[in-house]
């Protein structure tokens, strides 16, 4: 079975520092996997190569069988929080999503809507998103990430920020998301999230991945 | 393009662009026409045209009260990590590109408004209204500048060409700002230089005795002497030659792919 994400003898450095010497690891699709590791261990970094935002040093990573850097920079249908959440301060959160989801034209008001609704957000809210609590630009994070159906999530700690409640919805949420069939990579610093959610769990260690589940 | 184009005309065009583009438009006219009139001799329609601009402060800080109409967009996406979500869905430099030319566009548009709008008030409104006070017995009009030998033919295409040029430059500069945006990581540092490059080679020109190559005077060329037109493309070269060199700059650091 051909694998969706596959990182090739990939080595990376980052501002001097050694993050990855060698790696090769795959990931298949419909699962999701919990990358755990210290601070600045290489998660974040590991994530920008997965969507084509940083190539490796040395090696390659290939995206649904097409080799980034070679044919393609960017590989299709990637939702992703790397970072920390992005926005329009002095718009609206609905706007924010607007003007994201105008790029491609591929959603409607009504799917933007729905999809506020999901993650905890109301789309009556007119207040500018510069003035948004952490876990409401977390939230609208997480629906520009989802909101055009896309295949791959990335999503480097999703839960930063939020309550009990929206922890539990979030979580409700990537699990359906999973049910439909898309491939969900997170990071977490809660163990808790990790173990609930994922199928597979790979540490940053020693410059490589080790698999713990 | 021409999709990403009219996603950031729609970002642009929000209330404070409008409020502010309006003040810009119609502050001059509102609040400095009523202090210069009767208070000096004026001929001719132009004549007010150009005592308006000279008394207002668009002369002096012009780079300066452009930067709040779109310059800034870059480094506000990129301080709010906007662009980082932009990048899956489009070429980043294609939108880049197109948040570049409706800047320079917006600028174009609201500084040649700036020019045009006291200029169709002075020249055709106000004769039909009688607020302006002209002396009428001893007709001994002064040179307006560089640009009456257009007003020479006619009256209208002085009006438009100063403003276009007025408008071409301040496209010019916001576009030095903007690229100053994606070049240099202090949005402050980045959209204060062209101001200061504009207030610098004012002094230093004075100092040099060559005021005509002086931005103020060949951008809005109204020194009671009419100088040479050629000289007024002088530093506009000079203004196109820092956009291709940032241009290139940008490409070849790869500016906007590695951030």
């Amino acid at each position: 079975m051909m694998s969706l994400i596959e990182l090739r003898n990939v080595s990376k450095s980052f501002k001097g520092l050694s993050l990855f010497e060698n790696l090769s690891v795959s990931f298949e699709k419909g699962k999701i996997y919990g990358i755990v590791g210290h601070n600045g261990s290489g998660k974040s970094v590991l994530f920008k190569m997965m969507c084509g935002f940083v190539f490796p040093d040395q090696g390659s990573v290939i995206v649904n069988g097409e080799e980034l850097g070679k044919n393609k920079r960017f590989p299709e249908n990637f939702g992703i929080i790397i970072d920390k959440p992005g926005y329009l301060g002095d718009k609206t959160g609905f706007e924010n999503l607007r003007y994201l989801a105008d790029i491609q034209n591929k959603i409607s008001d009504e799917k933007i809507k729905e999809i506020l609704e999901k993650v905890g957000l109301s789309h009556t809210i007119m207040q500018k998103v510069k003035n948004y609590s952490l876990g409401m630009k977390q939230k609208l994070a997480i629906a520009q990430a989802i909101m055009e159906d896309q295949e791959i999530l990335l999503l480097d700690e999703p839960f930063n920020g939020l309550d009990v409640d929206s922890v539990e919805n979030i979580r409700d949420l990537l699990k359906s998301l999973n049910n439909q069939g898309k491939t969900i990579f997170l990071t977490s610093h809660n163990n808790e999230d990790i173990d609930i959610l994922c199928d597979h769990v790979f540490r940053v260690r020693n410059y490589s991945l080790e698999q713990l589940k | 393009m021409k999709h990403l184009i009219s996603i950031e005309f729609k970002k642009a065009l929000n209330r404070r662009f409008i409020i502010y583009s309006l003040a810009l438009i119609f502050l001059p006219l509102i609040i400095i026409l009523p202090i210069m009139n009767g208070s000096y001799v004026f001929h001719r329609a132009i004549d007010v045209h150009a005592q308006l601009l000279t008394k207002s402060p668009i002369p002096l800080l012009f780079p300066l009260l452009l930067v709040p109409l779109y310059a800034g967009s870059y480094a506000n996406e990129k301080k709010d990590n906007y662009l980082q979500y932009v990048r899956p869905r489009t070429i980043i430099s294609e939108y880049v590109l197109a948040k570049g030319i409706v800047n320079a566009f917006l600028t174009l548009l609201v500084a040649f408004l700036m020019i045009f709008v006291p200029f169709l008030f002075i020249q055709y409104i106000d004769p039909m209204i009688g607020y302006i006070y002209y002396e009428t017995e001893f007709f001994n009009p002064v040179s307006i500048g560089t640009f009456e030998v257009v007003a020479q033919n006619s009256v209208l295409l002085y009006g438009i060409v100063y403003s276009l040029w007025v408008g071409i430059n301040g496209a010019i500069y916001m576009t030095i700002a903007y690229l100053l945006t994606i070049c240099l990581k202090n949005k402050f540092v980045a959209l204060s230089i062209p101001f200061l490059w504009w207030f610098i080679m004012n002094f230093v020109t004075a100092v040099l005795w060559i005021e005509r190559f002086s931005p103020v005077f060949t951008v809005f060329p109204f020194s009671i002497t009419a100088q040479p037109m050629w000289t007024i493309f002088i530093p506009f070269i000079v203004l196109i030659l820092i956009i291709v060199t940032l241009i290139v700059y940008i490409k070849k650091t790869r500016k906007v792919w590695n951030e």
